[in-house]
């Protein structure tokens, strides 16, 4: 076809087509630039930096306004002052003669006329000055500067001369180097002698012309510095002022630096003409050159995350819009710089204003309102306040205080205040504060809020506000909006006192700050950013720069809604490791703190790091969910997460596991090795259907009777089977009984009545320490003293009587043999389709039969319920004597239980005269009030007759799982035959058939059997196959399964574990019957996420309700195989607490060089925290003192009464200490923080006084800021710039000082029990004191590493004895293992920083004592002795005074004597001192004992008085020398007791003795006791 | 586009799910509309339109028809805007009608279905190839697709951002089937009147410039947008990084391969991974050869090729790509099958105890053992037991590719005339290959219907038809 201009198709239309592709080409490009200069991140950062920028701007503004810009004028005119200075005469005429001679001494005239001339000029006006009288404004600054100029010449002009002859000295110093070297090249090249003589003569030359060189130049240098000196003296203050000022500027400089970088715009007009500016390098496409916005990558190195295939490092990108992380307060190290948004409200006094001033809101308030709000423009934000004025003053909101009774009051003092001190807001509006309220009425713009502001503070001020017009004319600049002002004052009519403003502080996500900067992120934190980065601990996609693909995960649904709203968040499954919702985020601490007891507050960081997990950790511990899930913390040796296994059945054996470390734990529950021996079937069977009925605080799980998921026929199946499943554990349990030797009763009891003997044990049952595992009804007062959270050890014991003694009423069980048409008590309907046909027509010959005509009514016809133990029930009395022997010992038949052994010997009642009235076993009495105690109503329910066809079936359909169901069917007939016996398991043992005449088959199938089975028999073996099948031998030593294996799955790494692994079956359709007392909205989201398929879900229901995913499912599954996890009794708090601890299991952790590993020392302080917990050893110890933090107007305090006192023993403060504590703050209010207690008033509560310094009445109420509280210092505190020394007098602290209470830290029974023993006490002895009552109680252990020895504390705790007998405690004996000794021993060392486990003791050396020995001789020898004849021996002279009536053995034990005074004044033995205490302790205690503990009965035996002769001391009769020899006398005695009585107390005669006829035998050795003087 | 549910186990909530999909309706419905509106817009100005029907003067034309569709859509489209429950299940399909769509797409009637349309599709094509007929159609396309995605289920298969090419493939297809069926059978009827193709009509030889590369630099510049377009709206469909131990499930091969996959579950992995694809492609490149039809070339028809277009989008339609449909949307969690509209649970388990044809035949019909050699019997023994138990299948077999060849050529007048056309060879060649094809379908449905695993199964010799 020949060309032509033709075409195929319109070309318009083609143009068309084109135009409109460019077009939408150039759109979408347009569009792929715009999402990417708006993508989120940008966005952030953009508003990050403007917000830094304004802050900055602020933070200026506060700093001009501010203390720092008098600061700055003060220097400025110091400065200016000292340019005015006289110059010193003296040191001028110095500065011309050092000139001079330097001239003279170089030869060379110098020109010093300029300097006398200026010299000259100042001193001709000075005189002129000084003729005109009053004048002191001194010198002129021009002539001054004149002079020192000149000075400056000259001393340049030495500088100048001084570099001269430096580099002289430099270039002939080379020279002579050549020359050196020429002298050495000679000798090599072995030249003649007359050459190297030659050569090294120029040498010398050159040496002696350096020497030369060298000392005019440093005849130049000393010139130099003298003038340099003498000129530095003349300026000294001047230079020092400048440099302050030079600082200031700075401070003030980096601030303006800081809002000029911070700057984004395009061009920068600061230089006066326009600059471009960096905003251009944020414009598309400019940005790919050194935009100013970027993308922030963190490294973590050795963080690595598993991406399957390999361990890929962690890159994080969250500071990318989390831009403010790391901020914090400038000028402090941990303060977040924007924390978290909150709402604080603040009162304003403003009544005490003269409100006349016209400028409004920074007179009268001192603050300034920004134009704009930092994130919303409008918001209405302080930029500035100024010190002192009330804004910065303002305080927190709180509410006001109630009149409290004076029970309440006193109680209060011992047992409320917070656990660890709460962050607590700083009183103060502060720059940035968004003003939301004022006065309760919202505010909404500036104009309006400072409307509102001046006619809230002058109304509040007194002043009435003429009319709209004259506020709006006073008010300046706010005329707009009069009116809401108006109405406000109107509105409140009498004029409130002070202003309420409630304020927004800080800011939201992402510009906020970490709040934990002191833990995390911070530079100084133990997690820098720079090492962990966030992810580690955060998890999320920390590559991801979009909020929606970062994993965020929110913290309940109203977050969610927000978020899926705001960001498009959605629920991204394919990110593995989604971010960890707030709630959650302590799980991740469990990665690397294995050990978790060192997650708790610390010196270092008081705030708690994760209380959320020690909670669920100590739940798990205490609920004993180790016993069926495996909680394994070591992988190949390797530790990878805690680890809470069960120690193994016999310690020793575990022991010997070489690879892998044996648990540690022990068994949650009792052991019911002997239960058969202390309760009745009646009350196991109650107590297993439903533990809660009895005894509704119990930790038992309630494993039978959870049916809510089950419906229709797998319903029926189960209300069919537990009951047998009950009856069968019942039976099995109490066959396997084991019968113990029956315990030795002590001798010599004394017969009293029942009554007394339980009044007896009720008191020993209060102060023997039952109370610190067990809670009891008669003492519901101790409750109070408990934390909140407190998981007690051992159960409420109000109702043993019910438990231990209760008689089984109602007729005996009956057997049924088919299925009855009229059910008597089995619940659920007669099975319609029972499972099993049994033996059709065939009528068995029964022998069990339930007419009563078999005329055998007395026996059952199971045989089981009327036999005697073992195997019958336990007689009543029974449960008495196991009780007896349990409390005497309970470690002898059950070496595993966590109880101790109380060391209950008999106590000898003794009269006046010292003669024993009586004996009473405190055993017996504390068995004998717990079962007194009247019951509560319980009976345990009847025990319902067994249905012998059900009863075939379960046992049938547990033996399908091991055998054929016709094989089945037979044995369930028939039995298992004997022949069979030994392939057959442990359980189904239980079912061998009884062999003809077969005596030991007889006893164990029972006599009452029809052909086959029994009913005991069939029971024993269902009880078997229930307790494997729910694990109960998780919990509780059982017979029979020491070794059985967990039945739960294991938690190791569960909370990674994959959700497609977690069986969720039905569990979205399951109606949700559960209604809990939660919070809806945290149930809502727990709901949702199981709607989502998490683990967070599934955790979450299996806790609530844990066989739930059995719905829809149990039909479809044999009986055994159902879901049989138990329900635990656990609130929406421990919930969340568990998931929190089993979400951290995240096997394997992290690198290793991350997990965490203390420090030995800090690592003794962990372990021993965890054996106090486990040995609840805080309970009676108290660790730490009450912390209370004050707030006080200078001279509230009088100081201290002086006290002369030995001159070691008085605490030193530094200064800064001191200093700190004179410090006020805005308000004018000290700070001081107390370590101590409430001093306790005589009936053993704390002294409280009221507004006239009287004692509280019972009945009166009273504020508790108006009162009184008398402190007793335990630890010494510095208050207004003095120091309290501990032990002297209280500190009276009033209540409206008191900002925060911390409570003690142990001791909660102790507390509790200071009244009660004072009130004991005092029954018996009307002069005790009870403010001494601390004495009588287990001792606090404050400071006991440093007191006691390690090895002395080891062998205590492994074998307690009586120390102080003033206790009515006695320490009991737990079973410790050594190494567990020795970890507390090592505790309170390493607690105190005391040494160990070495440690040395220098009295007890040798050459030591010698050496005072010796001295003492000489000082005995000099002085010729006027009294008597002092001792030659210094100890037998120290052991005078121990021996003098008037001393130690007042109160003191000794060896083998015993002073006759009460048991409450009596003290610890000092022969054993020597073994427990350190010798420095002692020496302090016996100094000054007040100051060691300040509760103490111990008196002053050595008093040192620095005026009297011989300092002071005891009498010199008994000790001559200073007190302080005397001291040390009675120290070095104390510490060498063992070695000074053992010399008095020679064998060598003993041996004699012996060696003598036989007579000889009732010699006695020497008396150990040197006798009295 | 909007992140669809995507764990196995999430329960979808279906407000959260309204909000989500709201927004997407909305705009597809409006575009429908506006499309519609344009259409109707077009035939008023072209005044070409189809007339529907004639009253008096007034010709209907299908103007107000698209008129009334873009006005519903329109509704619709305001409906979907609200998110509201109650609306949008108005704008749903109803659930009866997705419980007959689900069983519907059950294999079996899917398969068989999926014939029928084909054979249909080829009678009625002078009524489909309409322009308002096929407008009709593809707004019915487009409506059953929006009406369905008010459905999460629907919506998460559909709205996968790997799917998404595929349902806009699915459209593709049908445009260019239309097409070519549209221009085929216009060349027909213009032979049938003696006028030449459309082709012939058209056979200029065109400008390079500016008719090919002008075009060609508009369409790159459009399809460039398209990208772009695509990619600022659709996510990259990224999923979580691999795992050896936890693979995804369902794991499924390129969209491509999904017809080789489902093979896969039919037929020994040697069979249905290298027989059957050499096959295809020996098969696909031996056409020329064994064609001998004259007519047909350069111009698009079907009359004059009835029998290779059928035996085509028999192949390519109601094989290939029902295949690769079948793969992408009805294959679920453990390649089980599951309706457009159902959930797709992990815990769903079919019956996969599929039995072979000789133990059907032995042991059902004959009610004896299979043939099995004795344990001393020789190699040669074993073989021949083997075969013994095997029979049924292999006779079968050979009946079906040598008896059917030869009756049809001797029974039907049209596989007759193939057979003295082609000769001997050619004729044996095509038929197996046809024989090869149709086997497909057959074993598929007799997996499906009688659990059929092998019609020939030697394990022994990893040999299993």
């Amino acid at each position: 076809m020949p060309a032509s201009d033709q075409t195929m198709y319109p070309m318009k239309l083609l143009h068309r087509l084109f135009a409109l592709a460019s077009l939408a080409l150039l759109a979408t490009t347009v569009w792929l630039l715009a999402k990417d200069h708006q993508r989120p991140w940008k966005q952030y950062q953009r508003t990050a930096n403007r917000l830094e920028g304004r802050v900055a701007g602020w933070r200026k503004l506060q700093y001009e306004t501010g203390e720092a810009e008098r600061r700055r004028r003060q220097i400025e005119s110091q400065l200016e002052e000292a340019r005015r200075q006289e110059l010193d005469r003296d040191r001028l005429s110095q500065f011309r003669t050092q000139v001079a001679r330097d001239a003279q001494r170089r030869g060379v005239p110098e020109d010093l006329t300029g300097f006398d001339r200026a010299c000259d000029q100042l001193e001709s006006s000075r005189r002129d000055k000084s003729g005109q009288a009053g004048d002191s404004s001194g010198l002129p600054s021009t002539l001054r500067a004149a002079v020192l100029a000149q000075m400056r010449r000259l001393i340049d002009d030495a500088r100048r001369r001084e570099n001269v002859r430096a580099d002289a000295q430099r270039l002939r110093t080379a020279d002579w180097d050549v020359a050196k070297a020429e002298v050495g090249l000679a000798v090599r090249s072995g030249l003649s002698a007359a050459e190297i003589e030659q050569r090294q003569a120029a040498a010398d030359k050159l040496q002696a012309e350096v020497a030369e060189l060298a000392r005019q130049h440093a005849a130049a240098k000393d010139h130099r510095l003298a003038l340099d000196t003498i000129f530095a003296d003349l300026t000294a203050r001047e230079r020092e002022l400048a440099k302050q000022l030079a600082d200031n500027r700075a401070d003030v400089a980096r601030l303006e630096g800081t809002v000029a970088e911070r700057k984004s715009a395009y061009f920068n007009l600061e230089h006066g003409f326009p600059l471009p500016g960096k905003k251009f390098l944020e414009l598309p496409i400019l940005d790919a050159f050194n935009s100013p916005l970027r993308i922030e990558n963190l490294w973590a190195e050795g963080l690595t995350q598993d991406f399957n295939f390999r361990q890929v490092p962690r890159f994080d990108r969250c500071t990318t819009c989390h831009t403010a992380v790391q901020k914090t307060e400038p000028g402090s190290a941990n303060t977040p710089a924007y924390p978290r948004e909150q709402i604080l409200q603040f009162t304003l006094s403003v009544a005490a204003l003269q409100s006349d001033s016209s400028s409004p809101l920074e007179e009268l308030l001192g603050l300034r309102l920004a134009e704009e709000g930092l994130l919303q423009a409008n918001d209405v934000t302080v930029s500035c306040v100024r010190p002192g004025t009330p804004a910065a003053q303002a305080a927190l909101a709180t509410e006001s205080s109630v009149a409290q009774s004076a029970d309440q009051i006193l109680l209060d003092l011992f047992r409320t205040g917070d656990d660890a001190p709460v962050p607590r807001v700083e009183p103060g509006l502060k720059m940035g504060d968004v003003i939301v309220a004022i006065n309760g009425q919202d505010v909404a713009s500036r104009q309006q809020a400072i409307a509102q502001l001046v006619t809230s503070v002058k109304s509040a001020a007194g002043e009435r506000v003429p009319s709209a017009e004259s506020a709006a004319a006073r008010s300046g600049e706010d005329e707009e909006e009069p009116e809401s002002g108006d109405r406000e004052s109107d509105g409140t009519g009498s004029a409130p006192a002070s202003l309420v403003l409630t304020v927004r502080r800080g800011l939201p996500h992402p510009f906020s700050s970490h709040p934990r900067l002191d833990l995390f992120v911070g530079d100084l934190s133990p997690h820098k950013m720079s090492e962990f980065a966030c992810t580690v601990c955060h998890e999320g996609q920390g590559s991801a720069t979009d909020f929606e693909w970062a994993s965020h995960s929110p913290n309940d649904l109203a977050d969610r809604q927000r978020w899926r709203r705001q960001y498009g968040w959605f629920d991204n499954a394919f990110w593995d490791y989604p971010m960890y919702p707030r709630r959650f985020i302590e799980s991740t601490c469990l990665k690397c703190h294995h050990r978790v007891a060192d997650l708790r507050p610390s010196d270092r960081f008081p705030e708690p790091p994760a209380p959320k997990l020690l909670r669920g950790d100590s739940l798990i511990r205490t609920y004993g969910c180790y016993g069926c899930h495996e909680i394994n913390g070591y992988q190949d040796g390797r530790s990878i997460g805690p680890d809470l296994r069960t120690e193994p059945p016999d310690a020793a054996a575990g022991r010997g596991l070489a690879h892998s470390l044996p648990g540690q734990l022990r068994q949650p529950g009792p052991s019911l090795r002997y239960v058969g021996r202390k309760l009745q079937d009646a009350f196991l069977h109650d107590w297993l259907s439903d533990p809660q009925r009895f005894r509704p605080a119990t930790r038992m799980p309630r494993v039978f009777g959870l049916w809510n998921h089950l419906q229709g026929g797998s319903r029926q199946l189960a209300e069919k089977y537990e009951p047998l499943e009950i009856r069968g554990i019942v039976a099995y349990l109490r066959d396997r009984t084991q019968d113990p030797d029956p315990a030795a009763a002590p001798d010599g009891i004394s017969d009293t009545a029942a009554a007394q003997k339980a009044e007896r044990g009720r008191v020993l049952f209060q102060t023997r320490g039952c109370l610190a595992c067990h809670s009891h009804a008669a003492f519901a007062d101790a409750e109070t003293f408990r934390a909140p959270d407190e998981i007690l050890a051992g159960p409420d014991l109000s109702d043993m009587a019910d438990k231990l003694t209760s008689v089984l009423s109602g007729s005996p069980p009956v057997v049924r043999e088919s299925p009855d048409p009229a059910p008597p008590v089995v619940r659920g309907s007669p099975d319609p389709a029972p499972p099993v046909v049994r033996g059709s027509p065939d009528p068995a010959p029964k022998v069990t039969d339930r007419s009563p005509s078999s005329g055998r009514p007395a026996v059952g016809p199971s045989g089981e319920v009327r036999r005697p133990a073992p195997n019958g029930n336990a007689a009543p009395s029974a449960g008495r004597a196991w009780l007896v022997d349990f409390i005497r010992q309970p470690t002898r038949l059950l070496p595993r239980t966590i109880m101790p052994n109380l060391l209950l010997e008999p106590i000898q009642n003794r009269d006046a005269a010292g003669q024993v009235l009586s004996v009473t076993d405190p055993a017996e009495d504390i068995a004998e009030f717990l079962l007194q105690h009247a019951t509560t109503g319980y009976e345990a329910q009847v025990l319902p007759p067994i249905d012998r066809p059900v009863l075939d079936q379960l046992t049938l359909a547990y033996l399908r799982g091991t055998f054929h169901e016709s094989r089945a069917q037979q044995y369930v007939q028939q039995g298992i035959p004997p022949q069979l016996g030994n392939t057959l398991q442990e359980a189904e043992k239980e079912l061998i058939a009884a062999e003809e005449g077969g005596e030991n088959d007889r006893r164990r199938t029972g006599s009452e059997s029809r052909a086959g089975l029994s009913v005991p028999q069939q029971l024993r073996y269902v009880g078997s196959k229930s307790i494997a099948k729910y694990g109960c031998f998780g919990c509780h030593d059982i017979p029979g399964f020491e070794t059985a294996k967990q039945i739960g799955p294991t938690l190791t790494g569960w909370g990674r574990k994959d959700t497609s692994l977690l069986a969720f079956e039905n569990i979205n359709a399951y109606p949700q019957s559960h209604t809990s007392p939660d919070d809806p909205a945290t149930v809502d989201y727990f709901r949702q996420q199981l709607a989502a398929g998490s683990r967070i879900g599934f955790i979450f229901q299996k806790l609530t309700e844990p066989r739930s995913y059995d719905f829809g499912v149990a039909q479809n599954k044999p009986y055994h195989d159902r879901l049989r996890m138990p329900q635990f009794p656990f609130d929406a708090g421990e919930r969340e607490a568990i998931i929190t601890f089993v979400l951290g299991l995240v096997a394997p952790p992290a690198a290793e060089k991350y997990i965490y590993t203390p420090a030995p020392a800090r690592a003794a302080i962990i372990e021993g925290q965890v054996l106090l917990d486990k040995y609840r050893c805080t309970t009676c110890h108290l660790l730490e003192p009450q912390k209370w933090q004050l707030e006080y107007a200078p001279g509230a305090f009088r100081p201290q009464p002086d006290k002369a006192v030995f001159p070691f023993v008085d605490h030193a403060f530094r200064d800064n200490e001191l200093q700190q504590s004179q410090q006020s703050d805005d308000r004018g209010l000290l700070r001081a923080a107390l370590a101590g207690m409430p001093t306790l008033g005589g009936d053993g509560r704390p002294l409280v006084f009221d507004e006239e310094g009287d004692e509280l009445f019972e009945d009166e109420k009273y504020l508790p800021a108006t009162l009184e509280y008398p402190f007793q210092l335990w630890q010494p505190a510095a208050l207004e710039g003095r120091g309290y020394q501990v032990g002297r007098t209280a500190v009276n602290v009033r209540g409206e000082q008191i900002v925060a209470r911390q409570r003690a830290r142990g001791g909660s029974l102790t507390q509790y029990l200071l009244p009660h023993v004072a009130k004991l006490e005092k029954s018996a002895n009307p002069n005790a004191e009870g403010s001494q009552a601390w004495g009588w109680l287990p001792p606090p252990l404050l400071g006991e590493g440093a007191k006691v020895r390690p090895e002395w504390l080891y062998d205590y705790l492994l074998a307690p004895y009586v120390i102080r007998p003033a206790s009515f405690m006695r320490m009991p004996k737990y079973d410790l293992s050594t190494t567990e000794a020795r970890a507390l021993a090592d505790y309170f060392a390493a607690l105190d920083g005391a040494a160990y486990p070495y440690q040395t003791n220098d009295r007890r050396d040798r050459a030591y004592l010698q050496e005072l020995e010796q001295a003492y001789r000489e000082q005995q020898k000099t002085p010729p002795s006027a009294d008597r004849a002092a001792d030659a021996n210094r100890l037998t002279a120290a052991m005078r005074i121990v021996t003098d009536k008037n001393y130690c053995v007042t109160c003191h034990i000794i060896g083998d004597f015993e002073p006759r005074t009460s048991d409450r004044a009596k003290g610890p033995n000092l022969a054993d001192v020597y073994k427990r205490f350190r010798p420095d302790y002692v020496r302090r205690w016996v100094a000054e004992p007040g100051s060691v503990l300040p509760y103490t009965g111990m008196p002053i035996i050595i008093p040192y008085q620095p005026d009297a002769p011989h300092l002071g001391g005891v009498d010199q009769s008994l000790y001559p020398g200073t007190s302080l020899q005397q001291l040390d006398a009675l120290v070095d005695l104390l510490m060498n007791f063992d070695t000074y009585t053992r010399q008095r107390a020679p064998v060598a005669p003993l041996i004699e003795a012996a060696a003598a006829p036989p007579s000889a035998e009732t010699g006695k050795p020497a008396p150990k006791e040197p006798t009295v003087p | 586009m909007v992140p669809f549910p995507t764990t196995m186990h999430s329960h979808v909530d279906l407000t959260e799910f309204y909000q989500e999909i709201s927004g997407f309706l909305a705009g597809y419905y409006l575009a429908l509309a506006v499309m519609n509106a344009l259409a109707a817009v077009r035939g008023w100005r072209s005044s070409g339109a189809t007339v529907l029907c004639r009253c008096g003067p007034l010709r209907v034309t299908t103007v107000p028809l698209w008129l009334l569709l873009a006005a519903l859509f329109g509704l619709m489209s305001a409906a979907a805007l609200s998110g509201d429950a109650a609306l949008l299940s108005r704008i749903s399909l109803p659930e009866s009608a997705k419980a007959v769509l689900n069983c519907a797409l059950q294999p079996t009637w899917y398969m068989l279905g999926t014939f029928a349309a084909i054979l249909l599709m080829f009678l009625a094509r002078r009524f489909w190839i309409r322009p308002a007929v096929a407008w009709i159609m593809l707004n019915l396309g487009f409506a059953f697709l929006g009406l369905s995605m008010t459905d999460p289920d629907f919506a998460r298969i559909v709205g996968k951002p790997d799917n998404v090419p595929i349902v806009g493939m699915l459209f593709l297809l049908g445009f260019f089937t239309w097409l070519g069926a549209h221009r085929a059978v216009e060349n027909d009827q213009r032979l049938a009147r003696g006028e030449g193709t459309i082709e012939q009509r058209d056979s200029e030889k065109v400008l390079v410039w500016p008719d090919l590369v002008y075009i060609e630099l508009i369409c790159m510049v459009a399809l460039t947008a398209f990208l772009i377009f695509w990619s600022l709206v659709l996510q990259a469909p990224l999923e979580e990084p691999a795992n050896l131990m936890n693979t995804p499930n369902p794991s499924k091969a390129p969209w491509y391969f999904l017809g080789l996959q489902e093979m896969l579950l039919y037929f020994d992995p040697w069979m249905a991974g290298v027989v059957l694809p050499a096959l295809i492609i020996f098969g696909l490149s031996a056409i020329p050869y064994l064609d001998k039809n004259q007519l047909g070339n350069g111009y698009y028809t079907i009359r004059q090729r009835r029998f290779a277009c059928l035996v085509y989008q028999f192949g390519f339609l109601a094989l290939w790509i029902s295949l690769i449909v079948i793969g992408t949307f009805l294959r679920g969690p453990n390649w089980n099958y599951f309706g457009l509209y159902e959930t797709w649970d992990v815990h769903k388990t079919a019956n996969l105890n599929n039995v072979s044809l000789s133990e059907y035949f032995w042991v059902w019909l004959w009610q004896t053992q299979r043939p099995l050699a004795p344990p001393d019997a020789g190699a040669m023994a074993r073989f021949g037991f083997i075969l013994l138990r095997e029979l049924p299948g292999i006779v079968l077999l050979a009946l079906y590719f040598f008896m059917v060849p030869a009756a049809l050529a001797k029974g039907t007048r049209f596989f007759h005339g193939l057979y003295s056309q082609m000769g001997t060879a050619r004729y044996a060649l095509m038929m197996f290959l046809l024989l090869v094809m149709t086997l497909l379908p057959i074993k598929m449905l007799a997996r499906w219907t009688g659990n059929l695993s092998y019609i020939v199964s030697m394990p022994e010799y990893f040999l299993n038809l």
